[in-house]
């Protein structure tokens, strides 16, 4: 897919830089962050006037932000995908990036929304005052074996798997056997989503360890293998389970009749929607590499560059 | 299901690879290898492990928060709960492997006062050629020699004696016949002439005993020390029970004394008396001790004290003829031989270059003029320059490598000079330098690879270098393991293994195995 857009131009700077690349490179000649092949053009300099490498701002974002973090940053600094790569970091789960903002080592987010704990925290504090702006939209999506017969369950019958009302997938059109429903750590970015566009106000029930993985991959991966037997149940945000993370094991439910995709989230026809944000504080002023940046992420051509790293835009 | 958009570029790499290869022009770029989430052996560019390369190779990913591991050939090993701890003796062939422990938690749902799992511990032991000597049990096991271990009530977290419950079990125990021995043995260490000493949770001797087990000496001892350790033929021991916390405890009357295998006193008493270097370098039986007027001085057990540091100073450095003393508010060096003879003065900052643990024939100073000199044995100047305006220390990588270290506000920065002290990096890139470490064995392999590191940068970049200066892989966050041909790096989102000419081996994706959200 991505091969076939940059097709025989890529071609050719593959092999320039294979030429370029003859002989040793001596330190101090050269970034040797660029000192690799580039397998993406480095796009052109100057996107954002008065913002480069120099002095891009501290950037931390939800992991799932990851991909759009070197976008970003190969956009603004001019610089290819697999170089910004390395010049990206997170600091954690969604939690510790909002803690970071708090304690002053972040200067601009790309964040999902906060955990109610981090909020409480945040709000103790008077003098923390944050610009939250919605930037991108993802889905709260539920994952199954790729066997379960089942594809669609409603918001009700998702509610009360996890409230324990429904325990065997016989009670919602699947094969007779017990459903095993992972949960995450509650810092976790996709947990906050769980609790607020499902949940609400209810309590689920208190998972077994095993049930509640530490790590999203793991939990994918349980979803994909638990016992074998298709019985699990797990949920993620549409962008890490679709694009980042990839297991043929599995597959989206629908919920409510309406299958997430790009166009279903973009659209809002999908009905477990967030936003994600790009946050600065409010007294960054005017021309500062942050507020520069925030501007720019807001601008209609740093929409087309989510785009193109497949992330959904809010629309205007 | 698709994959991230930057993991999908599987034929151009290829392409990319095969002509570098074609091309003949030295390593192929990084990211010429196999990307995407299995290691890829037919694609030609795989380069399979050196024979007998059987070890695992990690590198600690924090995004995900864990260790990502990979057998020689790229292969990912399963996630495994079970941690393999090498056994190796203490003293006398502190490097020889006697045990390997495998250790795993189980949770039994149980929960403690604040909700956090109350895991139950097991530990399995085995031989070096991979029998199994002790099946699963909640003991936990350390070296001793021969067949005999340590075993005792395993504890995950105690650190201190004060840590330890009542009733906390440990002996000597042979693992071939299941017979206890000398029950309150917590260590073991062993002498130049092979016999062992055993002391107990505190430090305190207990005895010695040879390698039947037999006892030579104490059991018990007559008087009770504290923290002893064995150097050489002898025992280092301090009067004081360091873990004893109560309320107008003297710690100024606390003195070290060196003991020999029938636990009789050698010396008079010390403040302290330090093997922080006479472990590893070549200075024949000598240690440096504390005297009661407060000066530092060499000592060894035949000649006594062969060098006493000017008033105030402490020892720096010391081999078989050398010493660096320290001393003073700004810190001043010099180097002096035994004689008492100063063999050359006025400096900042002066280090030994004796990474390869044998007496250094090369010193590096910065003076105070401002001028790097590297120094020989004899103090002559073997080569010289000018340091950059902010300078304040200088050091040694190893491999006749150098750094000086320049702090301008909170930035520090290390630029890096060859023996000629010709400039090969300068500052301004890095903050750290090192070179490239195998510690499969237990004693340190180094390659003539270098780690130069930007740890104040988020994420951290680490770029590695042949020797020449040479760049072989940029760009990277992290590194890990050190085989004998090939590295566990993190590179952007990718991680897995690299040759030493950069190429990938085998190369994942980080989101793969994410953590969060």
């Amino acid at each position: 897919m991505r091969a076939k857009r940059i097709g025989s131009l890529m071609l050719c700077l593959v092999l320039a830089a294979a030429l370029a690349a003859c002989g040793p490179q001596t330190p101090g000649t050269a970034d040797p962050g660029t000192s690799q092949s580039a397998s993406d053009p480095a796009p052109a300099q100057g996107v954002v006037p008065g913002l480069s490498a120099e002095n891009f701002p501290r950037v931390d974002g939800s992991t799932a932000n990851l991909p759009l973090l070197a976008k970003v940053y190969s956009e603004v600094c001019g610089v290819p995908m697999e170089e910004a790569e390395t010049k990206v970091a997170v600091s954690g789960g969604t939690g510790a990036v909002w803690r970071n903002m708090m304690y002053g080592g972040a200067d601009l987010l790309l964040v999902y929304e906060a955990p109610e704990n981090i909020k409480e925290e945040m709000a103790q504090d008077a003098s923390l005052k944050l610009d939250i702006t919605p930037l991108g939209r993802d889905g709260l999506v539920f994952l199954v074996n790729a066997a379960n017969p089942v594809e669609n369950l409603t918001r009700e019958q998702l509610i009360d798997i996890y409230t324990g009302k429904i325990t065997d997938w016989g009670q919602v059109g699947g094969t007779p056997g017990p459903i095993a429903a992972f949960q995450r750590n509650e810092e976790s970015g996709s947990q906050t989503l769980f609790m607020k566009l499902l949940m609400e106000d209810r309590t689920p029930m208190d998972p077994p360890t095993q049930l509640r993985p530490a790590a999203m991959g793991a939990l994918i991966d349980g979803v994909a293998q638990y016992d074998g037997s298709g019985g699990a149940i797990g949920y993620s945000v549409y962008y890490y389970a679709q694009l980042m993370y990839a297991n043929p094991d599995l597959k989206l439910l629908s919920v409510d009749g309406v299958q997430p995709t790009a166009e279903t989230i973009g659209s809002g026809a999908y009905p477990l929607l967030n936003d994600f944000y790009v946050v600065i504080r409010s007294g960054e002023p005017e021309g500062s590499p942050a507020r520069l940046l925030r501007d720019w992420l807001l601008s209609d051509t740093a929409a087309a560059a989510m785009k193109a790293e497949q992330y959904i835009p809010i629309q205007k | 299901m698709k994959q991230h958009p930057s993991m999908v570029r599987p034929a151009l790499a290829l392409l990319l690879g095969l002509v570098l290869l074609a091309a003949g022009c030295g390593a192929p770029a990084p990211g010429a290898g196999s990307p995407g989430s299995t290691p890829a052996p037919d694609d030609g560019l795989h380069t399979p492990p050196l024979p007998g390369d059987d070890r695992e190779y990690s590198v600690y990913s924090y995004l995900i928060q864990d260790s990502l591991v990979m057998d020689a050939a790229g292969a990912l090993l399963p996630k495994n709960d079970t941690s393999i701890i090498p056994l190796r003796m203490v003293g006398q062939g502190q490097n020889a492997l006697q045990g390997i422990m495998h250790s795993r938690y189980e949770d039994n749902g149980a929960r403690d006062q604040w909700g956090y799992p109350d895991l139950t511990y097991l530990q399995a032991l085995y031989a070096p050629d991979g029998s199994l000597l002790a099946d699963w049990s909640p003991y936990g096991y350390k070296a001793a020699f021969g067949d005999v271990f340590i075993r005792q009530d395993y504890f995950h977290s105690l650190m201190y004696p004060e840590d330890y419950p009542e009733g906390y079990h440990t002996a000597l125990w042979n693992a071939k016949t299941g017979q206890e021995l000398f029950v309150g043995t917590q260590s073991c260490a062993t002498f130049d002439n092979g016999s062992h000493l055993l002391t107990d949770i505190y430090g305190s001797p207990l005895g010695i005993v040879d390698d039947s087990g037999k006892a030579l000496a104490g059991f018990p001892v007559e008087q009770t020390w504290y923290s002893a350790q064995v150097w050489r033929d002898f025992i280092i021991v301090c009067s004081q029970n360091p873990y004893d916390y109560s309320e107008n405890k003297d710690w100024e009357s606390s003195r070290y004394f060196l003991l020999d295998q029938d636990f009789t006193v050698l010396t008079p008493p010390y403040q302290f008396i330090s093997v922080r270097y006479a472990q590893d370098r070549s200075l024949s039986g000598g240690l440096v001790v504390g005297g009661e007027d407060g000066k530092c001085s060499l000592f060894t057990p035949r000649d006594g004290i062969l060098y006493t540091a000017p008033d105030g100073a402490d020892i720096d450095y010391y081999d078989e003829g050398l010493v660096i003393p320290r001393w003073g508010t700004p810190i001043a060096y010099r180097l002096d031989d035994f004689n008492g003879s100063t063999l050359a003065d006025g400096f900042i900052s002066l280090e030994a270059d004796s990474s390869d643990g044998q007496p250094a024939q090369r010193f590096l100073g910065l003076r105070e003029d401002g001028q790097i000199l590297l120094l020989d044995r004899g103090g002559q100047v073997l080569a010289q320059r000018e340091a950059p305006d902010g300078t304040q220390g200088v050091g040694a990588v190893g491999k006749g490598l150098y750094f000086y270290e320049v702090q301008r506000g909170d930035t520090v920065s290390r630029g890096l000079l060859d023996a000629q002290l010709r400039e090969v990096i300068p500052m301004g890139q890095y903050d750290y330098f090192s070179l490239a470490t195998d510690w499969e064995n237990g004693a340190p392999e180094v390659h003539d690879l270098l780690i130069a590191s930007n740890y104040s940068a988020a994420p951290p970049q680490i770029d590695v270098y042949g020797l020449e200066g040479n760049l072989i892989a940029g760009g990277l966050s992290q590194v890990g393991t050190f085989g004998p041909d090939r590295m566990a790096v993190i590179q952007g989102f990718s991680y897995g293994l690299m040759d030493f000419n950069g190429s990938w081996i085998a190369r994942y994706s980080l989101f793969d195995s994410l953590i969060d959200d």
